[in-house]
């Protein structure tokens, strides 16, 4: 009995040792010439909750008097906030204004990233860019717009039957588009 | 009983240390971005980390060189030098640095703690993003930028890759009497272009006003060469978009014109909305002073809903031509008076002139 308390003093001594001599934030002086300013580091800024939380997702829906493009949001649970689900809703809201600039042929059935570029698959209503310049440039920026809100997009492309779509309307798309800053309106 | 407890209670006591130190995190991944979305365009760079991660930030004395330490890291991506924009912050360099991970980051220009931001990221199992730390690198010496939409021209922050820098053939003084214009009188053939509320095709509407331009030049010593002249497709019936706006592009290209100048009618959903515009594509360094030129004199054609401006815009014709081009958008055929006043052949006319006085204002002629 004795022999086993003596036993386990030792372990929780050496224990407590053992933690309190380490922990994770020790770095070692570099002998370095010394900075001038130190910035603070903001923790734990969210950017999305985790699941069954409810988050705004924002897209960009073409404005009415054809002047550019005007952020929206709308809440959604976390876990369902996807770029194909910010097309769908920027879609939704589009075709509920009494001049929606995606006509109802237009569809956009998948997105995918990668290494920073989206590719989105639409059909030949979409790839024919009937309508107007205006009209089309109005929905490529939607679209661009929506899809580069996301950290992990930068850059859009068209894809339709699997194949990259190189012109859209009388606009070249070859090369990624890059976000449309020019025609987000506040 | 009563030590046996004390001492569990130690044991207890003692394992979250015990967990919580020792594993170093991995820095998986480190990638980089431009934002021009912003009123100032910043870098935002981005690790991926296998675990929460301390960091700490300072800036060097000359304030070119902004330091992340991330503490108890270990250097898991082969990305070890990475060049990123040369305007905001050029590269960014890892290492390790004993059980630290070191990112250094060059800038072209001093920069002071306002001009950087550094901030963690919970891991998200949602979206499938990892613990991250982010940095943020705003461009030093521009002036917040408003957002904007028609009269005054926005540069594209990134000019397109692999675009024509013109062939340096072409001319952009000395008058018009002696240049190549080309001119594309937009859509034709098999491709009616928009169709306006009572039935009237753009592609009927930019023929003549094209016809009319070509007098106009012509009338002041240019050379004219047309993509069309009747309608027709440029390139054949029915052809892709590539090939028939390929086929326009090469009249252009293949007679080393000064300047190419295609002929449109925009179309909008809402038929309130209309007026005039001019696009171009900064190719040349020209382009946009082409299209101020032009916009000027076209903007104020009576029967229309106001002034556009200029724009840039990411159109075929303007990216692929080797010399200085312009789209006009003479009005919106959507609109029910527009549409009307556009069939007028002295509003063509009127369209015609002034396009051409634009484009002779743009030779200093």
């Amino acid at each position: 009995m004795k022999l086993r308390k003596q036993v386990l003093s030792i372990l929780c001594v050496g224990l407590l040792a053992f933690a309190a001599g380490c922990t994770p934030n020790q770095a070692p002086t570099t002998g370095k010439s010394e900075p001038v300013q130190e910035t603070k580091v903001n923790k734990d800024a969210e950017t999305t909750k985790t699941s069954q939380e409810m988050v705004k997702m924002a897209f960009f829906v073409p404005t009415e008097d054809g002047s550019g493009v005007k952020q929206s949001t709308v809440e959604m649970e976390a876990d369902k906030v996807t770029p194909k689900a910010a097309l769908l809703a920027m879609l939704k809201a589009d075709r509920a204004q009494k001049y929606p600039v995606f006509s109802k042929d237009i569809k956009i059935t998948s997105v995918t990233v990668k290494d920073g570029i989206a590719s989105v698959e639409v059909n030949d209503a979409f790839v024919k860019g009937n309508g107007g310049d205006l009209t089309v440039q109005l929905q490529m920026a939607a679209i661009v717009n929506t899809l580069t809100s996301f950290d992990n997009i930068n850059g859009v492309l068209f894809v339709s039957n699997g194949k990259k779509v190189p012109t859209v309307g009388s606009f070249d798309t070859k090369d990624p588009v890059k976000r449309m800053t020019n025609l987000i309106k506040k | 009983m009563r030590k046996l407890f004390f001492m569990c209670l130690a044991v207890l006591m003692a394992i979250p240390l015990f967990l919580t130190q020792a594993k170093a995190a991995n820095l998986e991944d480190a990638r980089w971005v431009t934002r021009t979305d912003a009123p100032v365009p910043y870098v935002r760079m981005v690790m991926d980390l296998s675990a929460p991660v301390k960091a700490s930030a300072s800036i060097s004395k000359d304030g070119k060189t902004t330091t992340v330490t991330l503490k108890n890291t270990k250097l898991k991506t082969a990305k070890a030098n990475i060049n990123m924009d040369s305007s905001i912050a050029s590269s960014a360099r890892l290492t390790e640095d004993g059980r630290d991970v070191k990112v250094t980051i060059k800038t072209p220009s001093s920069i002071d703690t306002s001009d950087v931001k550094v901030f963690s990221l919970k891991k998200d199992t949602v979206n499938q993003k990892p613990y991250r730390i982010v940095v943020d690198v705003q461009k030093k010496g521009v002036a917040p930028k408003p957002a904007y939409y028609g009269k005054r021209p926005s540069p594209s922050a990134h000019p397109a890759k692999n675009m024509p820098t013109g062939s340096g053939n072409y001319s952009i003084s000395g008058g018009l009497s002696g240049k190549t214009i080309t001119i594309d009188p937009g859509h034709g053939g098999s491709d009616s272009g928009a169709v306006g509320p009572h039935g009237v095709q753009e592609k009927n509407i930019t023929l003549p006003i094209s016809m009319y331009l070509k007098k106009a030049l012509e009338n002041r010593g240019a050379k004219v060469l047309m993509t069309r002249t009747t309608d027709v497709d440029v390139y054949g019936p029915n052809a892709s978009g590539v090939d028939e706006l390929g086929a326009r592009v090469n009249v252009a290209n293949r007679s080393n014109s000064d300047a190419l100048i295609s002929v449109h009618i925009n179309a909008f959903n809402n038929p309130s909305v209309g007026g005039i515009a001019t696009y171009y594509y900064s190719k040349t360094g020209n382009d946009a002073r082409l299209a101020q030129k032009v916009q000027s004199q076209i903007a104020s054609v009576p029967g229309f809903n106001g002034d556009r401006g200029i724009q840039e815009g990411n159109l075929y014709v303007l990216r692929h031509s080797n010399m200085p081009a312009v789209l006009v958008e003479l009005g919106f055929i959507s609109n029910p008076n527009e549409e009307r006043v556009l069939q007028s052949p002295q509003t063509q006319e009127d369209f015609a002139n002034r396009i051409a006085n634009g484009i002779a204002s743009y030779f200093g002629g």
